[in-house]
Parts: structure tokens; sequence; C-alpha cells
């Protein structure tokens, strides 16, 4: 019997429609993937299902009773509860109380009860194999830690239907397993699991049946049994995987960047890399072993307490750069950052394509400089990077994650950067434009001689990207592979030997 | 060295914990009470110490309500004019008992529609509170045009006299910040207020009925304005229509000097309490030696830049 | 596609409704609105001869809502402006400056706009303090100087070069006026034309990005704090020219009406289109509206509540289109 049975949903946004007479069915236990591009309209079905966005069509039926979501709290309380992609943490509060927040324990005569709420923390906290104090703040937790507290939270709550979406994005290879172990407990307590992911392995490794969506609509729902990675693809784009990755070897035995001895703030080791000209490098390990932080010290943008940094030219030309001066003085050497959070850290959204990609041209001239418009750079490059916007004077905000990210690297290309530092390259980017952006990356390497250096939670993405993968652990860098002898065993592998850190082993 | 940085620390709120770096104002006021004990001897006599803390007590109340609506993330410079209001209100011909729950009720709805104007309808609270602001001094001003009017005989007595010896004032600002107290850490609307000023959409994900908490700490503070303003008309005996809009400044000047951070979410009643103190103490010994209440102001102003130059933000500007 | 063919006519004239409105900023509707109050109850108040006076009026206002556009455009506040009208207005009234030459005498305010702007830059920019509370603090200090060198009365007469700018004409035009043009003429060109406008609009409208794409952040606030001090202390001189004397209670009202002119003129914290024009017809708007309601016998209390009325309205304005995106 189906535990939730949706029929016919639909949700247009501005006039658009996003999701268009989408229908699906779970069992209880069963663990449901739902996959597709971004856009596909994934997470608009599940935010549907999980009270955050009221469906303009269709109908949501829960054992057989149809329900109307008002709220994610309402819809926690009829026994569906989401895990959200986005953090919906807040800072100031602490484990105990983020954990209740909405449905707080009070006493009979309507005040908090403390004390209930940190005792029922502490169970729910054990349940999930979490050792975390309940009274500690979200903001001193670490992103791995806030993202297990959110999975704490949807797992807490008694409910019959769990959504998931996208719930490892920012976890390491050790929560993962944690995740794992959660999952298959609730799937054999009888519930059903709505896990919405774009990683096919975890596709194949953790789910029963597959449904896929694109543009808005539903292409099929399948077992998984009966597909291959392969095939998988092609539902969602029509694509093959082979297509996915751009060649190799472009890379020379001339080096385009060397950092000598990066001593950053609170921390022991000395780090020492070097990129040649035309070669992609990554970094990859465990969540938290230091790789965001390195590479932003190199960008500037986070302290670092000494190092030798030299770029080479192509006359042989070498200079050094110093990255304490801060990211406008890397970003004038031709040094320049591209973050991983790119709506908060990247983009200006209410500005207009052109105005976000010109900004780099902009920023190494004086304040009283004449700011002439560009538009003819500007268009030949949003026309290389094949962006799809309706103008160049659309705001940024309308257009999809992957020409978003295509604006960020054509902000940097457009002023001749020589070194590109990317964190997370193609994050919330569908399939399609992550090939692109591949090809991009390639073609920049490959042209003159540029390098680029790349961190990465998404190994397979490491290993079809790279030249050389670089594996950091505990803040140095323990391993170095060419990409393509590296396997995602192999980089597991070295993230995790001699870890001081085993994950914990608890009986459940 | 350690020491410095210990302090840099302690300053700056550093601890993980939600209260704010309160150590500056404490440190602040216990240099200040000691320089003017060595100073002037009349400082430290019993009457001058409880005539500090009536003087304290209307900016204490005021700046409790302030702090409820910074906490959530917001900021009401219409606390004056309410202040205003209210001793206006209290001061007319209306006989006590209908013109004291009169005046918290006038208050209520001012801090209902600032509620509305920075929540549902999206206004930045600055411009909301402003123009509130505005039109509500031209209210009290409408029914007082110059200051004057009867003020209940109890509202006088209870900002100026004393039982046992404790200024009635004091019960006043201990009662006043028992209940703020209460409100933010031992209710759901107090949590519910500090999630708003953690981050608003992640509350609305969580399930806050996010605009009526925000409505409602800013009636909260509009109260608090108003029981500031009830204790001021008693204090200077008639009702005065401008008489509250310093208060706008000051009490924001002790919200932020305790340690209580702009952007919501991060402070506390207490560091408010510490700040009023600080200000009222200020003021207090200024007095005692004679300075010019121009420069009090001053004083006042610089003391307020240093005390912000140590909370260091990741943000700029507002 | 069908779907999407159809679907976004629905939104267009929905776009087209709320576009028209808001393709200028709410002052000018303001100034439409007055318009025709005046024509059916006061003519006279359109009459060239009014209109002259209160454009010279507002040459001063224009001056302070310029310097409060351009901090809200990048997230910040000026609640010092009084306080540096009322510091302008004590230099060129009182003693100090009197026996100077009258270039001096317009330079030292200007130069002391401009050191306050930087005070308050150095502190928002460089200290990362709250600009709320750096410019009431500021603002607090101003006053309290003032009345302290003061002694709470107020000074002399203005002189005589101040008095030219403030009051006379130069071929039928009054001097302020020209300045006040002239003034904001070159600073929409600068915020157009200059990397400096670029910056002010990427910082209002993403300033985590600023920082981490390395964008002149620091730089960029200091430089419209000092910018914002110098209006501020231009405009505190035209009002001093204006009423030719010393006073110590000008200035009061200076924040609140900047405010609401900047809004009035169509900025948003962090944004803003077509702002300078905007600020123009907010301070003609602004001074229009007082006189029409001195001419109409408003008292005190209704202008206040007229003037907190109209700063909500114009900045309810905005949000007319946006509402239904949420």
């Amino acid at each position: 019997m189906d535990l939730l049975e949706v029929t016919g949903l639909a949700k247009a946004y501005a006039g658009v429609m996003c999701l268009d007479d989408v229908s699906l069915r779970g069992r209880a236990g069963s663990v449901h993937a739902v996959t597709g591009e971004n856009g596909a309209g994934k997470s608009t079905l599940m935010k549907i299902i999980g009270g955050v966005v009221r469906p303009d069509k269709g109908s949501i039926r829960l054992r057989g009773a149809e329900v109307h979501f008002a709220s994610p709290l309402d819809a926690l309380r009829g026994g569906v509860s989401t895990v959200f992609q986005e953090f919906s943490l807040i800072e100031n509060l602490t484990v105990a109380e983020s954990l209740f927040l909405g449905h707080e324990p009070s006493t009979w005569y309507g005040a908090l009860d403390r004390g209930r709420m940190l005792r029922a923390a502490r169970r729910v906290l054990d349940e999930v194999g979490l050792d975390l104090d309940p009274r500690r703040f979200i903001a001193s937790l670490t992103v791995a830690e806030q993202q297990m507290v959110e999975i704490a939270r949807g797992v807490s709550a008694n409910a019959d239907v769990f959504v998931f979406d996208e719930p490892t994005a920012a976890l390491g290879a050790e929560d993962v397993v944690k995740l794992t172990r959660l999952i298959r407990d609730l799937q054999a307590a009888g519930r059903l699991i709505f896990y919405i992911s774009h990683r096919l392995d975890e596709i194949f490794d953790l789910c029963d049946t597959v449904t896929v969506l694109k543009d808005g609509r539903l292409v099929d729902t399948r077992p998984v049994a009966g597909l291959d990675h392969d095939r998988l693809v092609a539902m969602m784009v029509g694509r093959n995987l082979e297509d996915y990755f751009p060649g190799a070897g472009t890379a020379t035995s001339q080096p385009a960047l060397r950092v000598t001895d990066l001593h950053r703030r609170n921390c022991s080791s000395p780090v020492s890399l070097a990129v040649n000209k035309g070669e992609i490098v990554g970094l990859a390990g465990l969540e938290g072993q230091g790789q965001r932080e390195i590479l932003r010290a190199l960008a500037g943008a986070e302290p670092c307490a000494g190092v030798t940094m030299e770029t080479f030219a192509a006359d042989g030309g070498v200079r050094r750069h110093d990255p304490a001066r801060g990211v406008a003085a890397q970003v004038a050497d031709g040094i320049v950052f591209i973050p991983e959070d790119r709506k908060k850290e990247g983009l200006y959204l209410s500005l207009a394509v052109d105005e976000n990609m010109a900004l780099g041209l902009y920023q190494q001239r004086g304040l009283g400089a004449v700011a002439r418009s560009h538009g003819a750079r500007v268009t030949e490059m949003m026309r290389m990077l094949r962006i799809k916007a309706t103008s160049a004077a659309q705001p940024v905000g309308k257009l999809s994650g992957g020409n978003q990210q295509k604006v960020m690297l054509g902000r940097w290309l457009i002023s001749d950067a020589r070194v590109l530092l990317i964190e997370e390259p193609t994050r919330g980017v569908d399939v399609g434009a992550k090939a692109e952006i591949y090809a991009i990356l390639r073609q920049f390497v490959a042209q003159d001689g540029g390098a680029i250096l790349v961190m990465s939670r998404e190994m397979n993405e490491l290993i079809g990207l790279c030249d050389r993968i670089l594996v950091i652990r505990d803040g140095r860098i323990v391993a170095g592979f060419a990409a393509r002898e590296a396997s995602e065993e192999s980089i597991l592998h070295a993230a995790i030997a001699d870890a001081p850190r085993e994950p914990e082993r608890r009986a459940s | 060295m350690a020491i410095v940085s210990v302090l840099k620390g302690a300053l700056r709120g550093q601890a993980r914990s939600r209260r704010g770096a309160q150590g500056l104002a404490f440190l602040l006021l216990v240099i200040v009470a000691l320089f003017l004990s060595v100073v002037s001897e009349r400082f430290t006599s019993v009457a001058n110490l409880s005539n500090l803390l009536i003087q304290m007590a209307p900016l204490l109340l005021v700046a409790l309500g302030q702090t409820v609506v910074v906490l959530a993330g917001g900021l009401d410079v219409s606390v004056g004019a309410v202040v205003g209001l209210a001793t206006a209100i209290v001061a007319s011909a209306l006989p006590p008992e209908i013109a004291v729950p009169l005046a918290l009720l006038a208050a209520a709805a001012v801090g209902a529609v600032n509620g509305v104007l920075a929540g549902p309808l999206r206004l930045h609270p600055i411009v909301a509170t402003l123009s509130t602001a505005s039109i509500v001094t031209g209210i009290a001003l409408t029914l007082r045009p110059t200051p004057g009017g009867n003020v209940p005989d109890f509202l006088i007595a209870s900002a100026n006299e004393r039982i046992l010896g404790l200024p009635l004032a004091v019960v006043w600002s201990a009662g006043g910040l028992a209940l703020a107290w209460w409100i933010l850490s031992r209710t759901r609307l107090g949590l519910h207020i500090l999630s708003l000023g953690g981050s608003t959409p992640n509350a609305r994900l969580n399930g806050i009925a996010v605009q009526r908490r925000l409505i409602a700490a800013y009636v909260l503070c509009a109260v608090f304005a108003a029981a500031g303003g009830l204790l001021l008309a008693g204090r200077i005996s008639s009702g005065d229509a401008m008489a509250g809009l310093p208060l706008t400044v000051s009490s924001l000047a002790a919200v932020a000097l305790g340690g209580t951070q702009l952007t919501g979410g991060i402070g506390g009643v207490l560091g408010t309490l510490t700040g009023s103190l600080l200000l009222a103490m200020l003021a207090n010994g200024m007095n005692l030696m004679n300075v010019s209440p121009f420069l009090q102001s001053i004083l006042n102003g610089v003391l307020l830049l240093i005390a912000i130059s140590f909370t260091r933000r990741r943000q700029f500007g507002l | 596609m069908a779907m999407t063919e159809t679907a976004p006519c629905v939104r267009h004239r929905h776009l087209r409704i709320a576009g028209l409105v808001q393709l200028c900023p709410p002052s000018i509707w303001l100034i439409a609105g007055l318009v025709a109050v005046s024509l059916a109850l006061a003519p006279t108040l359109l009459s060239p001869g009014f209109q002259w006076v209160i454009l010279r009026q507002a040459a001063p206002l224009g001056f302070a809502i310029c310097a409060q556009l351009l901090l809200m455009r990048c997230n910040s506040i000026d609640l010092s402006l009084g306080g540096v009208f009322l510091l302008t207005n004590y230099l060129t009234t009182s003693s100090l400056l009197s026996q100077m030459n009258p270039v001096l005498v317009v330079a030292v305010p200007l130069l002391a706009g401009m050191l306050i702007g930087a005070v308050n830059g150095f502190f928002i920019a460089i200290q990362r303090a709250s600009s709320v509370v750096v410019t009431l603090a500021m603002g607090t200090i101003l006053t309290g100087m003032v009345l302290y060198l003061s002694s709470g009365n107020p000074p002399g007469s203005a002189h005589s070069a101040v008095v030219w700018l403030g009051r006379d004409r130069v071929a039928g035009v009054p001097v302020a006026v020209m300045v006040w043009l002239g003034a904001m003429i070159v600073l929409a060109l600068a915020l157009r034309g200059l990397v400096y406008g670029r910056m002010v609009r990427a910082i209002g409208a993403n300033p985590t990005a600023a920082l981490i794409s390395g964008l002149p952040v620091v730089r960029t606030f200091f430089v419209s704090h000092v910018l914002a001090g110098l209006f501020a202390a231009t405009g505190g001189l035209l009002q001093a020219g204006y009423i030719g004397m010393g006073s110590v209670r000008l200035g009061f009202d200076v924040v609140m009406v900047s405010i609401a002119g900047a809004i009035l003129g169509g900025v948003t914290f962090g944004g803003g289109r077509r702002s300078i024009l905007g600020a123009v017809a907010a301070a003609y708007a602004l001074i229009f509206l007082i006189n029409l309601m001195t001419t109409l016998r408003f008292a005190e209390p209704s202008k206040l509540i007229v003037q907190g009325l109209v700063i909500a309205l114009a900045a309810l304005f905005p949000n007319l289109s946006s509402r239904n995106r949420d």
C-alpha cells in the first residue's frame, strides 16, 4: 500500500512553470531517490511535500487521506519531516533549542521547559550517534556537525515520511556513513524516505526506487535494480557520461605557480605545492581537513601567517605575491578566487550580468577612474561561455545555477586572471552546464598557460577534471596522484589512512 | 601579553554564547565608579546612589524594550516619541484609572503599527519607526502643546518616594528587568524573538510565525517605553511631548554599550542594565562635579565611540 | 513549452502597471499631487516668485538628502548630519572666522564637514562599527560641542560671503540653486561614469561578495562618508547664509527629513535607481509640502504627522510590485 501519493502537482513561479503535472507514489519501507538536473523541479516537489511551498494544482494523500500543509511545522505534525538543503539552523541558538524550535516543550503555565528540552535533546543526539553537548551554540559547530544536527532534527520527529534534500553536500565520508546507517534504520522501521540527490553513486548505494524529473515534468519512476549509471544519466539529460569531462593532458612541465611554506594561523604544519602551466590541480580530502582554508589563504580571503608565493610569466619572469595583503592585491596580480557559495559570497544578484562581469575590470582601477562599459568584451565573453540570459542587462539572480557560475568565471576571465583558485566549481550546477564548465576550465589552462587550483568534495569530479590530485589531511598534503591513475578508493585511502580521528563506532 | 589577549577576548564577546560583549561596559562601570568615589565623597553617599537609581529608572525601562526589538533584529527610534505620548496621556484630564491603561494601550498600538510596517510591509526598521516617531510626536503635541498638566499622585510618588529606604523607582526597574529577562529566556516568545534575530528566513522555515513574533517584539518595546514614560511623567510631574526624545538616543546607547549586537540575536538584558547604569552614573557624576550638560553630551558620545570600536564585526555599515 | 508561452503575458501585464508607477521615484508623484492640491487651494504657491523661494529653501535640504543617499546606497546611514549643519552654522556665524578672507570662511566649514565624515568613516569602514551608533554618537558630540562653545546662545550673524551664497541671485537665479543643481549634476555623472559609482552599487547589492572578491570596500565606505560630510557641510553653509544669522536649534530635523527625502527619491538601503534626480525632486517636494502646509495654516503637530505619513508611504512605494514575488 502506498504511504504517500502525489497526483498532478503543478507549481508556477511568476508565470513560469517549474512543476507540471507530476505524480509520484512512495511505499513504506522504501528509500526513494528523486533526481534530475538542477531546475528540474525536484526541490520544488519536495518543498511542496514538506509544506514549505503550496502547490497551484494537484493533491497529496498521506495514508490515503488528502492533506494540505500550511507550513513545515504543519507538515511535521502531519507526519512529514524535511531535512533542508540550505541550512535552516540559526547560529545564535543552542543545539537543544535548534532541535525543538517551533515545537518547544512548555510547562503547565506556558513557559519554556528548558530542563525537559535539554534531556530530550540528549536523547535525540544519542540516537543519531552525534557526540555533542546540546548546550553548545550552533555558531561554534563545524559545517558537517551543523548538517548532522539538521539531520538529527528531521529524524527526531516521529514522522512517517522523511525528506532529505541533498543531505551529503556538506558531509565528510565519516558522517556519510552515519547518515547511511540512520536512513537504513528508518527504512527498517517502515518509514518512507525521499532522497534528493545528483550523486549517482549515492542513488545506487542507498535507494531502491528512483524518480527522474526533467524541466518540471516527470520522466519516469523505476526500480534502481534495473538501471546503471549511463542509463540513469541518459534519463536525466539524454546524453552519455563519456562526454562529461573534457580530455586532460594540456599540462606542461614549466611551473606557473609555486607556493612554499604556507603558514596558516593556528596550524603548525606548513604547506608547499606547485601548479604547472596548463595544469589543473585538485585538493581532495575529508571534510574540514584544511583544503578550504589553504585555498582561501592563498586567495588572501583568510589570514595567512607567511608564505613564499611565486608565479611565472610566459617569458620566464618570476613575480612574488603576498596573500597577507588581501584579496584585492591578489586580484591585481591575476590570482583570483571563486567561492563555493556564489549567491552569498560571489555574485551581486540584483545587478545585471554585464555589471557583474565588468566588476573584475573596474576593481583594478582607482575609485576616481572612468568606468567604461566594456559592452563588446562582455558580449564576446557571454557568447564564448554560452551564458543563457535574455540580455546582458538581465539581473544575475534570475539566471540558473550553471549560468551564474559561468558569470563568476567570466568576471575573472575577462580581467585576464592568470591563476584561478576555485572552491567547488560545480556546486548546484546541473549536469549539462557542468560539462560546459569543465570545458571552459580546461580551455583556460590550455590556452596561454594559466593554472587552476581547485577544491571539491566530489572525488569523481576531481578525477575527471584535474591533471593531478593532492590529498589533504590535518592541514598537510599527505599524498599526490596523477589524476588518471587515481581512483576514488585510492584517494579515500590516503585521506583516512592513519587518520587521527577514526569514525566512531556506536552500537545502535 | 596573555592577559591582554584574554581581556580583548572578553571585551569582544568571543565567549561562545549569545550574551554579547558585556565586558567593556562592566569594566567602564567599575572604572567610572572608582573614579567618582575618589573624586567626590558625595558620590558614594546613600542618598546620591539612590538618586542615581531613580534617575536611571525611565532610561532602563525604555532600554529594556529597545533590547527586545534589537534582539529580534529590529530597531526602534520611536521609543522617545512613545515616552512623550505616555506622559501627555497621563497628564491629561482623564482619571488615572483610565489614563494609565490608555497610555499603555496607545503604546501597544504604536508598537503594533511599527511591527506591521517593519514586518509584513517590509520597511526598514529605521524608516518605519522614524515615520511613526514623527506621527506620534505630532499626536502627543496635539494633546499637550506645552509641558504641563496634572500627573496622578501615585505616579509622582512611585517616581520619587521610598519604602523602607528603598526608592520605589528601583522596584519598577527590578520588576521591568525581571520581566524582560523572563520573557527573553524563559518563554517560547523569547526564544522565537532570538531566532528571528539570528536568521529570519530560517526561523520561518522552522515554522515560527515570523511576522507575529516581530510585531510582538515591537509591541513589547513600546509598552516598556510607555512604562518608562509613566515613570518619567511622575518624576517631572508634568506631561511633555518632547521630554522623551533624548531617550531614543540614550536607549540605543545603553543597548549598544551593553554589548548587544545591533544586527540582532546576540545580547541580553543584563548588558542593557550595565549600559544604563553606566550612562546614569556618568550623568550623575558630572552633575556632582558641576560639569556643563553640554560637555556631558560630548562625553557620552565619545564614550559610545570608544565602546563600539571594541566590538569588531564582520559586517559593514548599519 | 506551450505553458511558458502563455504564462509570461500575465506577468508582463502586472509588471507593466507596477512598472509605470515605479518609472519615476515617489518624489515625482508627490510633486504631482502637491501641484494639484495647490491649484485647488493655494494657487499663489505656483507663481514663479514663490517657486524660486521654494527652490532656494530646498538647496540646503537637497545637499543633506544627497549625503544620506550616498550612504544608504552602500548600506550605511548618517545620523550626524544635523550636527554637521549645526557646526557649520556655528563656524560661519561665530566671531571665529568673521575677520577672515571669504574663501577661508567657506572652505573651513567644508573642511570641517569632511573631517567629521572622515572620523565617521574611520569608525565605520576601518573599525567596522555600526554606522547607526557611530553617527548617533557623532551627532551627540557635535551638538554638545556647539552648545558648549556658544554657551547655549546664538552667535552673531553670518559672514557676507555666506549670505551671498545663501540669498543672492545671479541673472535672476539664486546662487544657492545654482550651486545645488551644479553639484547634483556632477554627482550624478560621477555615480554613473566613475568606478566609484559601480563600487557603491556592488557593495550595496552584496557586501559579503564585495569583500570576498576584493572590491575596495573600506575605501568606498570611507570616501562615501567623507563626501557625505562635505555635502552636509555645504548644506549647512547654504542654510546659514539663507537664515543670515546663527542658531543653535537648527538642524534637529535635518536627519529625519534627509532620510525621508532619500526614500522619496527612490533610494532603499543597498540600492536605488535614478536616485539623484529623485533626490533633487524630493528636496523640492518636501519644501513645497512644508510651504503648502504653512499656507493652509497647519499647526506644528499636524506637520509632524503629515511628515511621518509621507515617509511611510514613500517607503511603502517600492514594495508595490515586489510584494507578490515573496
